[in-house]
C-alpha cells in the first residue's frame, strides 16, 4: 500500500535529488483551470536540508541548510534569511525533507490507487496551516506526485521526475551563497 | 471605491510616454513584503493574482507553493477579505481592512493606478511613469520606484518591477516589492 511504500521510503532515504513540475489547479464553475506552471530541480538531505530551485518561468530558490531558510528571487533581487526553526514543521517540505517522524505533525492514511500511483493522505495536525490536505502519490517506492489542497479548494500539483535516492553529496552542498548584488533581508 | 481614471491627455510629466489606463485587466506576479510587528522584522514572500473590472476587483495572495493565503474582493458597496480557513471580514475601506487583518498595509486603491504606471504625486499632479528608475512620492505618502519595464506582444511597455515603501506607525517601515509576470488587459 502507499503507506507502507512511504514509510519504507522515509526510513531508507537519507537524501535524494531530481526535478519537479508545479501547477495550480482550481475548479471554476465545474471545469478545472490550470495556471502558474513552473518547473525546476530539488535536492534534499534529512533532516532539514534542501534546495528547491524554480528555473522556469522565473528563477527563484528556497534553500535550507538545517539552520536557516533562504528565499532568493532573481527578479525581486532579494534574499530573505529566516531561522528554519519549525518553519518546516507542517509545511509540505516536511513531507520530503523534514525529520523522519512525520506522524508527529501529520495524520497519515491510505487513499487508494489513481493515475498509476498509490496515494496516501497527510492531514496536518496543526490547525493554522495554509492547506487542508496533502496527497502523496507513490510509484516504485518513491514519491511521484504531491497534491497540496488549500482551504479555498485550490490544488498545487507537484510531479517529480528522475528521482535519485541517496546520491553522492558534496560537503558544502547546502551552503548558501548570496548572489552578487542581491539585497539581503535578515 | 470609485476608481478615478487619470487624465492621461495632458499629463505634465514624461510627455513622451503614451499609455492607456485599462479599467479591465488581469494581472499576476510575485511580491515580497517587509514590515514590523511588535518591534520584530517580519517578512512575507509569495505571489498574487489581480482581476480588475470596472465594477469589481478580486485579488488573491498565495504562498510560494501556491496555497491561497487570503482573497480580497472590492465592489462599489465595500470590501471583503477572507483568510485561509476563516470567515470573511468586510469594511468600507479596503486598505484599512487589509492593514487591520493582515497586519501590514497593501495599498490596493493606489495600486489600481500604480501597477499600470500612473500615480498622483504629493502635489496632486498626474504622473505617468515610463523610464527605468522612475521615482515618485504619491499623494498618500507611498514612495514608488519603477525599477524596470517590459513590453507586451503589441509593443506596449508595462512595469516589470515596482518597489513601494512607506513609514507607517502601525507596521513601521513597510517595503513591498512587486514583479508583474502576467499582464492581460481585457
Amino acid at each position: 500500500s502507499a503507506l507502507d511504500q512511504f514509510k519504507t521510503f522515509v526510513s531508507s532515504t537519507q537524501s535524494a535529488k531530481g526535478n519537479f513540475t508545479q501547477q495550480l489547479v482550481k475548479v471554476e464553475s465545474g471545469t478545472p483551470k490550470v495556471s502558474n506552471q513552473s518547473s525546476g530541480t530539488f535536492v534534499f538531505s534529512r533532516p532539514g536540508k534542501f534546495i528547491w530551485t524554480y528555473q522556469k518561468p522565473y528563477e527563484q530558490l528556497l534553500q535550507a541548510d538545517g539552520e536557516k531558510l533562504y528565499i532568493y528571487d532573481k527578479d525581486l533581487n532579494q534574499v530573505t534569511i529566516k531561522k528554519l526553526g519549525d518553519a518546516l514543521g507542517s509545511s509540505p517540505a516536511a513531507i520530503l525533507f523534514g525529520s523522519n517522524n512525520l506522524e508527529q505533525n501529520f495524520n497519515l492514511k491510505d487513499a487508494g490507487a489513481r493515475d498509476g500511483m498509490e496515494w496516501l493522505e497527510a492531514t496536518p495536525k496543526a490547525k493554522d496551516t495554509t492547506f487542508d490536505r496533502i496527497g502523496i502519490g507513490m510509484k516504485n517506492g518513491v514519491p511521484a506526485a504531491m497534491e497540496l489542497r488549500d482551504s479555498f479548494g485550490q490544488v498545487s500539483l507537484l510531479t517529480f521526475g528522475s528521482f535519485e535516492k541517496n546520491p553522492a553529496m558534496s560537503a558544502g552542498q547546502f551552503k548558501f551563497a548570496v548572489p552578487k548584488g542581491a539585497d539581503v533581508f535578515q | 471605491c470609485a476608481s478615478i481614471a487619470p487624465d492621461t491627455g495632458s499629463s505634465t510629466a514624461s510627455e513622451s510616454v503614451k499609455r492607456t489606463y485599462h479599467e479591465r485587466i488581469d494581472l499576476a506576479g510575485r511580491l515580497s513584503v517587509q514590515y514590523q510587528q511588535n518591534g520584530k522584522d517580519e517578512f512575507l514572500h509569495g505571489s498574487f493574482t489581480w482581476k480588475q473590472d470596472d465594477k469589481r476587483s478580486d485579488i488573491a495572495l498565495l504562498s510560494p507553493l501556491g496555497q491561497i493565503i487570503a482573497t480580497i474582493a472590492i465592489t462599489p458597496s465595500g470590501a471583503s477579505l477572507t483568510e485561509s480557513g476563516k470567515a470573511p471580514r468586510t469594511a468600507d475601506d479596503v486598505d484599512a481592512l487589509v492593514a487591520q487583518t493582515l497586519g501590514w498595509p497593501l495599498p490596493i486603491a493606489g495600486l489600481r493606478q500604480w501597477l499600470q504606471g500612473f500615480a498622483t504625486d504629493k502635489d496632486s499632479q498626474a504622473f505617468v511613469a515610463g523610464n527605468n528608475g522612475d521615482r515618485i512620492t504619491t499623494r498618500d505618502g507611498w514612495q514608488l520606484a519603477y525599477a524596470n519595464w517590459q513590453t507586451d506582444a503589441a509593443g506596449n511597455r508595462y512595469a516589470k518591477r515596482l518597489d513601494l515603501s512607506h513609514q507607517t506607525n502601525q507596521a513601521g517601515k513597510v517595503e513591498i516589492r512587486i514583479v508583474i509576470d502576467n499582464w492581460q488587459p481585457r
